[in-house]
């Protein structure tokens, strides 16, 4: 039984790897080693930035007798990034799963269906979490001087690290669904809850070059602090050297926090996952309604969509919050930003001039961290049949889903940019070409958005993180969102020879305007016709 | 009203419906009557155009859904089988959604909304999340939603299924009260008793193709439609 539930949880995860969500029918073997491919390159990617972190740490391998303050450091990282991918999932694939009432009707012993959810934590965990442990071990081999036994360690270690950090996704999951059954908005309850870890989270990413030089510097003090304060990491450390207790310590306290967190979850989940989250009912009483157009009802329609879940407003509204923290943060930084600039500046004045393109660069990436059109199609699932049998033109739909992306990401981005426009004292007129090139592009990625869930629908999800975090098209729309303001600022670099940053800021604006433009022909013609057909 | 002409859909190498023709005129409550995958839900879903057919025409009031959707559209209401509504709003919340959608003004929603809530029992509910309904809350709010524009013609899928005793009773007279004022309603069922008793012409489908259709005492003549509908059943296996 367990086997079948466990079947059935990665058929769905990665359903839209083998699948053709579309057709229904099984890729072909080219799809399926493209889309592999692709995967590959963006965990490659996560590699390579971890094992950057890990040349900063590197000279604490060559501290006699200290070396393990270096996987301490780097599995408190593993354990962070391990977290921040599986958590958000936590919550929803567990309590919220669509197929949660069916199962449970069926003869499945409560522990069956927990470990086939569990191990959508897991995996999850696991692809994060390596994305850190994997480079420290090499860094480990190249850097340091281990044993067999060592490396030995460190590979188990990789399973057991993610087994730790999905246990702690689920406590914290566990704690999300507790408090959000005692309230009625819950997802604004989720996502407070989750933007505090974030904040936690991103502090320690801003400060990290200051920590990691400060453990350097003093690794003696901080393996102390660690031993006594932190045994636990201390342990972990120790057994990523090859310390035969520390590996056994380690692991044991980590099966045992597994099978505790996994018997507290057993006993509480029917009344946690079925139980009618504390809701207080009301009787309604008469207000005068109120008729609105048919566009803003389609808006209202996506903007209630998009604030009801928490899972979709913390995995694809994030640019929201972080553009404005970025914003102070470079604000209270602005003093050091402009003395680096100044040096710049007496070094080399063309480098110097492409500061605005650097702006623009930056606010691109930043809105890029938000993809609410790309799930926004499939999100439809079973209810399509609403807006199919509406009489609806099908471009006013995907417009509202546009609209939906431009309306909460285009104003941070270009108050955002503007800002920090303004703080490093760069020209009104190039203020006013960034601003407006920051809102072409939010645009563009609404439209790209919307493009790729027409291309990839999925309608047949179970739980709505399919959608939203195990979808291609994310994946997609989110390093399209990075290479392209890398490759505009890259282009800027090779060509500030030949034009001037304020023509070449005209330039990218043109160009972002006519592909928006294609696009949103695009959706209008084509892309109408393809949401007629689904 | 309703005018199906040749309608084909086929899923593969199966044609789900073959060829069907049938006529639905105003003031007529018509039931469509036939086994699980016979091809009910699937021309239901065409006339409202939430499926696109191979080949055949629908006219809704001389409205081609082909090539005039929305024109078509704006003429009907749609009840699928299972309601999965927007869980995202209150009842209200969704019930203004689907008037803005019709255009309906203020005074003509808060009408029919007091109106027909209050008579399937829904109204104090209508300040709640679609999420914490029933299965039959759902189906009472699918249909107020579905008469809130005043349509010429309501597709309904099982529509009786998951209501109460006494929904289900106000159901049947808000749908023969559609009719009376010259709407029409086009419905699928498995309960023979009930397109008996409320129908004034009914169609039988089975692998896809009408087999037989008219007034109910056309179809059963001095049998049961119960009797008439296993024996066609038996004949055509």
């Amino acid at each position: 039984m367990l086997k079948v539930l466990l079947k059935k949880q990665f058929a769905e995860i990665f359903k839209s790897y083998f699948v053709n969500q579309k057709t229904g029918k099984a890729r072909s073997k080219a799809a399926v080693i493209g889309y592999s491919v692709l995967f590959a390159f963006v965990m490659l990617l996560m590699c390579v930035i971890f094992f950057c972190m890990n040349l900063l740490l590197k000279d604490l391998l060559k501290i006699p007798d200290y070396e393990w303050v270096f996987f301490a450091v780097m599995g408190i990282a593993a354990i962070m990034f391990g977290l921040l991918g599986s958590v958000f999932n936590t919550y929803a694939s567990l309590y919220l799963a669509g197929d949660n009432e069916m199962l449970l009707a069926m003869p499945i012993p409560i522990k069956y269906l927990l470990l086939s959810r569990f191990s959508g934590v897991f995996v999850l965990s696991l692809i994060y979490s390596s994305s850190v442990t994997i480079p420290t071990l090499i860094s480990f081999i190249i850097f340091g001087k281990p044993t067999v036994l060592a490396i030995v360690f460190g590979i188990l270690l990789i399973p057991i690290i993610a087994l730790f950090c999905s246990v702690l996704s689920c406590i914290l999951g566990f704690f999300v669904a507790l408090i959000s059954s005692k309230f009625k908005r819950k997802s604004f309850i989720t996502v407070i809850l989750s933007f505090a870890f974030i904040g936690v989270y991103y502090f320690f990413c801003f400060k990290m070059s200051d920590i990691f030089k400060a453990i350097v510097n003093n690794s003696k003090s901080v393996g102390k602090g660690i031993k006594l304060y932190g045994n636990l990491l201390y342990q972990l450390g120790k057994a990523s050297t090859g310390d035969v207790l520390s590996f056994v310590i380690f692991t044991a306290v980590t099966l045992a926090l597994s099978a505790l967190c996994f018997f507290v979850l057993c006993k509480t989940y029917i009344k946690i996952a079925l139980i009618n989250k504390g809701e207080k009912k009301t009787v309604y009483k008469r207000t005068a309604e109120k008729q609105m157009s048919v566009e803003k009802a389609l808006l209202r329609k996506e903007i209630k969509r998009f604030t009801s879940s928490a899972t979709y407003m913390l995995n694809c509204g994030l640019g929201i919050i972080i553009m404005p923290v970025a914003t102070v943060v470079l604000l209270v930084k602005r003093n050091s930003i402009l003395a680096f600039a100044e040096l710049i500046k007496a070094e080399s004045p063309k480098l110097y001039n492409l500061l605005p393109i650097a702006v623009l660069a930056l606010v691109i990436i930043m809105a890029s961290m938000g993809n609410i059109a790309t799930p926004s199609v499939s999100l439809e699932g079973k209810k399509l049949w609403i807006c199919k049998s509406l009489p609806l033109d099908s471009y006013k739909i995907l417009r509202a889903k546009m609209n939906l992306h431009t309306v909460f990401m285009a104003p941070p981005a270009v108050l955002s940019a503007a800002i920090i426009s303004f703080a490093l004292k760069i020209e009104l007129i190039n203020v006013i070409l960034i601003s407006a090139t920051v809102y072409i592009s939010v645009v563009l990625n609404a439209t790209l958005g919307v493009i790729l869930g027409l291309l990839k629908p999925n309608f047949d999800w179970v739980s709505e993180t399919t959608p939203i975090k195990q979808s291609i098209t994310v994946l997609i729309s989110m390093l399209i969102g990075i290479i392209l303001p890398i490759a505009v600022f890259a282009l800027g670099y090779f060509l500030r020879n030949s034009i001037t940053t304020q023509n070449y800021l005209i330039a990218v604006l043109v160009v972002l305007a006519i592909i928006s433009r294609y696009f949103g022909n695009w959706v209008k013609n084509k892309g109408t016709e393809i949401f007629n057909n689904i | 009203m309703l005018k199906i002409e040749n309608l084909t859909k086929i899923y593969g190498d199966k044609k789900a419906v073959d060829n069907l023709s049938l006529q639905i005129n105003p003031g007529e409550i018509y039931g469509f009557i036939g086994h699980n995958g016979a091809g009910k839900t699937t021309t239901l879903k065409s006339v409202v155009g939430v499926l696109k057919f191979d080949s055949g025409e629908i006219y809704i009031d001389g409205n081609s859904v082909k090539n005039s959707p929305i024109e078509a559209k704006k003429k009907i209401a749609y009840i699928p089988d299972n309601p999965d509504l927007y869980d995202f709003f209150t009842g209200i919340k969704y019930l203004n959604f689907v008037a803005d959608i019709f255009g309906v003004s203020k005074e003509e929603r808060e009408e029919r909304i007091e109106k027909y809530a209050d008579v399937l029992g829904l109204k104090n509910e209508l300040g709640n999340s679609v999420s914490s309904y029933s299965h039959g809350m759902k189906q009472k709010l699918a249909v107020i939603s579905a008469l809130i524009h005043n349509p010429k013609l309501i597709v309904m899928d099982e529509p009786f299924v998951g209501l109460d005793p006494k929904a289900a009773h106000e159901l049947k007279e808000i749908m023969k009260e559609h009719c009376k004022s010259g709407g029409a309603i086009f419905f699928s069922t498995h309960v023979l008793e009930v397109a008996e008793k409320l129908c004034d012409k009914v169609a039988i489908i089975k692998n896809g193709k009408l087999i037989k259709s008219g007034t109910v005492s056309e179809v059963k003549g001095d049998e049961s439609l119960e009797d008439v509908f296993l024996e066609l059943e038996d004949k055509n296996a």
